[in-house]
């Protein structure tokens, strides 16, 4: 089994560098990304049957399909397109290889970090619930194009990926990424799914003086996102400290922290987002709760104009950090809502 | 019929505070509350989101799905607002307000058995029209304190003639207070005047409506009997009694209607503190031995039998005798939500005379 991830991660790794090397090559024609993406998609699409093809492709503004995601495991949450665990092992990679296409390097080994983690979270429950990376699923609403808004959805436990494209424009949010457990021994090697966020996180709010600790440090238990999975639609008044407030290097460290989300997509969509965050940057605020030790359970926020991110450690068996769920929102434009209404 | 279900219900809601689940480790095992506030020119609104994990679903459901037929009806899942309501209390600007549902849905009893449900209530502060300047709302959620995990935010208002100016909540946000400001724009104002026309328009239709209707069937409460032994007993809390003192309630009339009574017991020599009701009380001595006073009078003697009035404001105490047990049923009516205003404890030596 772990064989067969390890060949699936690089397979689909080398596509993802195969569809990066595009952009290697100076500043990506209008869309490349995008014709790259839906290229894939079509391959996954020829690689199914009559029956898959027709679960697979749901309407653009089919708002069912849309909302179809969470944090839950699939043994609570039922999904719908096609499961991973269905999928002959070439369709499978072909499928791996679309999100190869559509995220980052970096983003794109996330994603598999985490579905990796519900391997060894399988193991530890004995198969009591059901775990484990055949509990994905993708659907597409929309049909593959590179003109046309469509949209990508894959996700599982702990993961919530919808992808929208629209021509040369891309957008990730609203998706959601967790990780149980946070931490694991795999070939050997220490993975951390989130750990550069949980990493990034601590510096920052370590970085900060007596003054800005005090406006940063929400003075109460946060438990759960707030606009996590389920929240739709829903706003919320900022709070903590103001990017204006913050000093130029920590700055620099709040967009690099953001940027384990925003650079979750490829490079393209990834710059855009982030130059539009640097744009925002003074009206960005970032918010803590709980202790600002390295390795405690702490929650954060990152709040601006266009951006919501949230980082919300979860109880279970007593120790938060071993649990961990993130969302990422674009108030102004979740789903893709700029380039079409829904 | 919504009340009669509220106090039906207490035990079992008792006993689940009593014993929460076993487990209590896992988001699964808590019943997170989570409420937004959205404040806007034409009216202040709380959004409650209810997502009992999986562990804690059936409890809740049982507080919903009364008649366990495996379904929630209209009328199951209004009571069930209603429940949650008596469990909010909301201040605008320090003074109690009262809450009106606008909007409710409950899931399928499977989803929510799931763990995934999201009951989903909205509730409308009333009065609804705000006065222009600085304003302070605060929620109190009392909800099933002992499996529930809050969270508490204002929402980003959506007319720019509301400030949100600051927000604070305990520890465990179970209570929150937002600050803001209403500074309504000659464009808002003109809004707020035309939303309060027409919705006073409505008023007059729905009064006029609702008018026929009640001479059909006079509204949806039937007649209710809640049965010797269903409404567990309090204590009397040692910041407004002196001694011990047994609560047993015995009816919460549902609004418009006011009143409130209880069967209270006073062990010998328990007082209650000072206090004041809004609207007076009426105390129906119906055992033992006790005494009375109101401020600037002498200590009555008070027996089975005797009917007590107190008028609405004045300052007064009564409990038992210093060596006899007294009980009485005590009636009082709400007024803004509130029924007593509680002053200092009954001195040993104000209680003997």
């Amino acid at each position: 089994m772990i064989k067969r991830i390890i060949l699936t991660s690089t397979l689909a790794l080398s596509c993802g560098c195969l569809a990066l090397n595009g952009f290697a090559q100076g500043t990506p024609a209008t869309g490349k990304a995008t014709d790259q993406i839906a290229a894939n998609a079509n391959k996954f699409m020829a690689s199914l049957d009559d029956g898959q093809r027709a679960q697979v492709v749901y309407d653009f503004n089919d708002e069912a399909q849309r909302k179809r995601w969470s944090n839950l495991p699939t043994g609570i949450f039922r999904r719908a397109g096609l499961r991973m665990g269905d999928l002959k092992q070439s369709q499978r990679d072909a499928a791996m290889a679309v999100l190869a296409a559509a995220l980052s390097p970096q983003g794109y080994e996330k994603v598999l970090q985490i579905v990796e983690a519900e391997e060894v979270l399988k193991k530890a429950e004995g198969g009591r619930l059901i775990f484990g990376r055949d509990e994905y699923y993708i659907s597409f609403l929309g049909r593959p194009s590179t003109t046309e808004s469509w949209m990508i959805q894959f996700g599982g436990h702990h993961l919530g990926l919808n992808i929208t494209l629209a021509g040369e424009h891309g957008t990730l949010a609203p998706s959601h990424t967790g990780a149980q457990p946070a931490i694991y021994e795999f070939e050997g090697k220490t993975v951390r799914p989130l750990g550069r966020e949980t990493d990034k996180a601590f510096a920052l709010v370590r970085s900060l003086d007596e003054a800005q600790r005090k406006q940063a440090i929400l003075g109460f238990q946060m438990r759960d996102l707030v606009l996590g999975p389920g929240r739709d639609g829903q706003t919320i008044q900022p709070e903590g400290i103001k990017g204006a407030a913050l000093t130029d290097q920590q700055r620099e460290m709040l967009l690099d922290l953001a940027s384990e989300w925003t650079g979750l997509m490829h490079a393209t969509v990834a710059k855009s987002k982030m130059d539009e965050m640097k744009k925002n940057i003074a009206e960005t605020w970032f918010a803590w709760s709980g202790p600002t030790e390295k390795g405690s359970a702490a929650y954060f926020r990152i709040q601006g104009p266009t951006v919501v991110i949230e980082y919300a450690p979860q109880r279970l068996g007593g120790d938060a950090t071993k649990h961990i769920h993130t969302i990422y929102r674009d108030p102004t434009n979740e789903y893709g809502t700029k380039w079409s209404k829904p | 019929m919504v009340q009669a279900m509220t106090f039906r219900h207490l035990p079992l809601l008792l006993a689940w505070l009593a014993f929460p689940p076993a487990v209590f480790a896992h988001r699964l095992d808590e019943y997170l509350q989570a409420t937004l506030v959205v404040v806007e020119p034409a009216e202040t609104r709380l959004h409650i989101n209810l997502t009992p994990g999986v562990a804690v679903a059936e409890q809740v459901l049982g507080l919903i799905d009364r008649n366990r037929d495996g379904t929630i009806s209209t009328n199951e899942s209004a009571a069930y607002a209603e429940l949650v309501k008596r469990d909010l209390v909301v201040r605008l600007d320090r003074r109690n307000v009262e809450l009106k549902l606008a909007a409710l849905h409950a899931p399928d009893p499977a989803v929510l058995r799931a763990g995934w449900g999201i009951i989903r209530m909205e509730f409308s502060v009333m009065p609804s029209v705000l006065a222009a300047g600085p304003h302070t709302l605060t929620l109190e959620n009392r909800h099933l304190p002992a499996a529930s995990v809050y969270l508490f935010n204002a929402a980003r208002p959506g007319s720019a003639s509301v400030q949100i100016k600051g927000q604070t909540r305990n520890e465990n946000q179970s209570t929150g207070e937002i600050a803001f400001d209403f500074h309504p724009t000659p464009s808002a104002s003109l809004t707020v005047g035309i939303v309060v026309s027409i919705a006073a328009l409505f008023a007059l239709l729905f009064a006029s409506v609702w008018q026929v209707r009640r001479k059909q069937n006079k509204g949806d409460q039937k007649m209710e009997i809640k049965r010797n032994g269903s409404q567990p007993s309090g204590k009397g809390p040692a910041d407004w009694f002196t001694g011990t003192v047994r609560i047993d309630p015995l009816f919460q009339a549902n609004a418009p209607a006011r009143a409130l009574g209880a069967s209270v017991t006073f062990e010998p020599g328990a007082r209650t503190a000072w206090h004041t009701h809004p609207l007076g009380q009426t105390l129906i001595v119906t055992n033992g031995c006790g005494r009375a006073q109101r401020w600037g009078g002498p200590i009555e003697e008070i027996r089975p039998g005797d009917v007590v009035w107190f008028p609405p404001g004045e300052k007064h105490w009564h409990g038992a005798a210093p060596t006899t047990a007294m009980t009485h049923i005590a009636i009082q009516e709400q007024l803004d939500g509130k029924v007593v205003d509680w002053m200092e404890q009954v001195s040993g030596e104000q209680h003997q005379g």
